[in-house]
């Protein structure tokens, strides 16, 4: 696999000259491009990251994150969604207004029937089309002017999502290696408090699947397979299940 | 019924061993950079080790969807200045420079002690610049990124990286004046 080290040729963008640094700021900033770092941090780091892998495959379950990096709040998407219906309505509403006052006007200069306009254009969507290119960046601008604010996405919902999502691997990454190590009552006591504290969160996927493997460990059989079943059912197009089959129950 | 006829269950990572293999032989080689990237945001150095294993951890959440013909470092760092930021919210630390110096004076009688010095110095500047802007000036100035990445990566407009980044070298500058007038003064 190939990966690009190196970054994008930056493009000249006019009027883009930033104050430089000084000379004694330059020197430690090219110092650090080079630092190395603790080896015993490096191969403890090592370590853990081999022990998640384990987990990975000792439980079958990865924590993935199933959308974008952040992760996107639930309630912006919904005030999104709020906005693209508030926008559809008042769009609806403009255009009955506009159709009325048309056949008003129509009815008042023509004793003739009115003749129903054929899919009118609203001139001033047209007039207001705004270029697909974006807004030309200037340095001169304050971080905090209006303009700046109106085009930032709301950072503060995507870190809170990021924060939550970050929770809950704190929760769900020590059962998995509860159940690598075959200690499914912690694993439970674990996926208990990620159910409690986050019903519906971004994992919960992996958490239920993570219930399944750690109380069939713990030898409650017939608690794990309600919990399969529950789970098939609720996720049934789910990455997570790829198969399911109870032959002590449906096996002749 | 057999453990595996209950068997739920397969993630990319789990199902393909060769790619989370992979993830983790790039993130041995990266190591350094991930390792300085968190020092340099401000991550002290006691929380180090639980932060990098988080940056791991979405790193293979996210590997599978990595653009390979990307540059990398930039994606790292995304990963690596939302993970701390999450940190320093939820724990509501943040370091100011000086655990560099105390976990250095353990390295050793082989390592450059005006480097190190200078290393600190540098840290500590930067803990002076609010994290938002250090990000930027981070980015830029040791990482070598260009601006419309760095825009890109920390989903902030153009301009926007543009005046962090202005803002950013001026208190740098201005930290390291007053971190080495200090310095004098103590003597």
């Amino acid at each position: 696999m190939k990966l690009s080290i190196a970054s994008r040729k930056e493009p000249a963008v006019p009027g883009r000259q930033v104050s430089s640094l000084s000379s004694r700021a330059r020197e430690l900033l090219a110092r650090e491009r080079s630092a190395t770092e603790d080896e015993a941090l490096k191969a403890r780091a090592l370590d853990r990251a081999r022990l998640a892998l384990e987990a990975d495959r000792e439980s079958n379950v990865g924590l993935k994150l199933q959308g974008p990096w952040p992760p996107a709040a639930r309630s912006r998407q919904l005030w999104r969604m709020l906005l693209v219906i508030a926008a559809a309505i008042g769009a609806a509403g403009l255009a009955a207004a506009q159709l009325d006052a048309l056949l008003m006007r129509e009815k008042r200069s023509d004793p003739a029937p009115a003749r129903l306009p054929t899919a009118p254009v609203p001139t001033s969507a047209v007039r207001s089309a705004p270029p697909s290119s974006r807004l030309a960046p200037s340095p001169s601008v304050p971080e905090s002017s209006s303009a700046s604010r109106a085009a930032a996405p709301p950072a503060d919902s995507t870190r809170s999502a990021a924060r939550q999502f970050m929770s809950e691997v704190q929760l769900l990454e020590p059962a998995r290696t509860s159940i690598a190590h075959r200690d499914y009552a912690a694993a439970l006591v674990l996926l208990a408090k990620h159910q409690h504290e986050f019903p519906n969160g971004e994992l919960a996927q992996e958490r239920d699947a993570l219930r399944v493997r750690a109380l069939w460990g713990e030898g409650q059989q017939s608690a794990a397979k309600a919990a399969a079943k529950s789970f098939s059912k609720r996720y049934p197009r789910s990455a997570l299940l790829s198969w399911m089959k109870d032959e002590s129950d449906d096996g002749p | 019924m057999a453990l595996e006829q209950l068997e739920i269950a397969t993630t990319s990572v789990a199902s393909s061993p060769g790619e989370a293999d992979g993830c983790l032989q790039f993130y041995q080689r990266e190591l350094d950079y991930l390792i300085g990237s968190l020092r340099r945001i401000g991550v002290p150095a006691s929380d180090l080790e639980d932060v990098l294993h988080e940056v791991f951890l979405v790193m293979l959440a996210r590997w599978g969807d990595y653009d390979r013909t990307r540059p990398v470092r930039p994606w790292l760092f995304g990963i690596a200045f939302r993970v701390a930021s999450s940190h320093r919210r939820r724990t509501g630390r943040e370091v100011l420079g000086a655990d560099y110096d105390v976990e250095d004076r353990r390295r050793g009688p082989d390592e450059d002690a005006a480097a190190s010095q200078g290393r600190g110095l540098l840290l500590r500047a930067l803990a002076r610049v609010p994290l938002e802007r250090r990000a930027v000036l981070i980015m830029r100035e040791i990482d070598e990124t260009p601006m419309r990445d760095i825009a890109e990566e920390l989903s902030i407009p153009l301009f926007t990286a543009y005046s962090r980044l202005r803002k950013a070298r001026r208190e740098l500058d201005e930290a390291l004046d007053r971190l080495q007038k200090g310095a004098g003064r103590a003597r």
